[in-house]
């Protein structure tokens, strides 16, 4: 059997295994999986807004992701053979984090020198997305959601790593980018 | 993506690279990693894409109750699983309405991958078919946490679950649990399930 560029064949119903299919195939599942992991918060939080409110979602959702990048790092770390504690080994992980994948972000990285650098997101789809359907999003996700979990990457990696958002939403107008702007700095 | 800004570094030369231990590159992408590396970041993001929801559900349990953490867990499912459906089916081009398509789907959901999970698929005809999962991480780590937890999860939310899922591909599909948690043993099959077309 060749490698699958789609699985619009046949099932394959003992032995399936990605390595079936192409490079290119694999690329596309994880972009979907990327969005698909995204989005799946989004619908928690979703749900549990119309259960419990906005206030209670907001503060669990935070909960929530500052349990997951010790996991996530440490799972890429391995998977990836990432070693070393300064900010661009930190960099190195969160460029294959599931939530920032280029499938879906549009993203700079100015390196200063191995523990400085500056990520400029020149687009972000969570935030359109707010901007569009959900701005009363804008505020908690970006400004009490994002700074912690963002410190609590650096963190796994070495807790003197600062993470400091240099620009935030909310935008001036559409032609406002980057939608963010942050700092990974190692102060000593 | 735009160019990364760096001062005094040269540009890599994207390889089958089978792993990222060499220098930081602000360009690295996914293509330039082999295939089996490729293999083990999908496994990465499908382990996270699961980590995600099972710390949903643990701080619901903490914060709520079981019982209300299964409800919005199948509240989220009901929103949630159609769209896996069409967005892993528009990149792999599945197609149908049969439950070889609906196989083929559930296959491809990060939730059901095959490092976590091993299944045996039986599609008996185009309409009708069987699959069994004999081994269920998450079944196995809420026998372990001891509180019975998995009762619930598996014989209420499963079942609205992947009903949910079948009828994206079919309004007709019938999805019928033959075996269910509690398990007999640790050796035991996690769960069985017959899928069938009805006309």
């Amino acid at each position: 059997m060749g490698e699958l560029k789609d699985y619009s064949g046949p099932i394959k119903p003992k032995g399936f295994q990605w390595e079936d299919f192409s490079k290119e195939t694999l690329i596309k599942v994880m972009g979907e999986y990327a969005r698909l992991y995204l989005m799946i918060d989004g619908l928690w939080n979703t749900i549990v807004t119309r259960d419990s409110g906005m206030e209670a979602a907001d503060k669990w959702d935070t909960e929530v992701w500052l349990t997951i990048p010790r996991p996530l790092l440490i799972g890429l770390k391995k998977t990836l053979n990432i070693e070393g504690n300064d900010v661009v080994s930190l960099l190195k992980t969160i460029q294959f984090d599931p939530g920032f994948t280029p499938h879906l972000f549009d993203y700079d990285l100015e390196v200063k020198n191995n523990n400085h650098v500056i990520m400029n997101i020149h687009k972000c789809p969570s935030l359109l997305y707010f901007e569009s359907k959900a701005p009363e999003k804008v505020m908690p996700i970006c400004h009490e959601l994002e700074p912690p979990c963002f410190q609590e990457y650096c963190n796994v990696y070495d807790s003197r790593i600062k993470c400091t958002p240099l620009k935030l939403p909310p935008r001036k107008g559409p032609d406002d980018v980057p939608h963010c702007i942050w700092e990974f700095k190692l102060e000593e | 993506m735009h160019l990364a800004v760096q001062e005094g570094l040269e540009e890599q030369v994207p390889k089958d690279l089978r792993d990222y231990s060499g220098p930081f590159d602000p360009n690295r992408r996914y293509p330039d990693f082999s295939k089996d590396t490729l293999v083990m970041l999908l496994e990465e993001y499908s382990r996270s894409y699961r980590l995600l929801e099972r710390q949903w559900h643990a701080v619901l349990r903490e914060r709520h109750s079981d019982r209300e953490a299964v409800e919005c867990a199948i509240g989220q499912w009901m929103s949630t699983r159609p769209m896996v459906s069409h967005w892993l089916s528009k990149a792999l081009n599945i197609e149908g309405d049969n439950v070889e398509t609906f196989f083929k789907r559930l296959q491809m959901d990060p939730r059901f991958t095959p490092a976590e999970f091993d299944v045996c698929w039986e599609l008996r005809r185009p309409d009708s078919g069987v699959f069994t999962v004999k081994k269920c991480g998450t079944l196995v780590s809420l026998e372990e946490e001891g509180k019975g937890y998995e009762l619930t999860l598996c014989n209420e939310q499963e079942l609205p679950a992947l009903t949910r899922v079948a009828q994206y591909t079919n309004p007709h599909m019938k999805m019928v649990p033959l075996r269910l948690p509690p398990r007999r043993s640790e050796t035991d099959i996690a769960c069985q399930w017959e899928v069938k077309l009805e006309s």
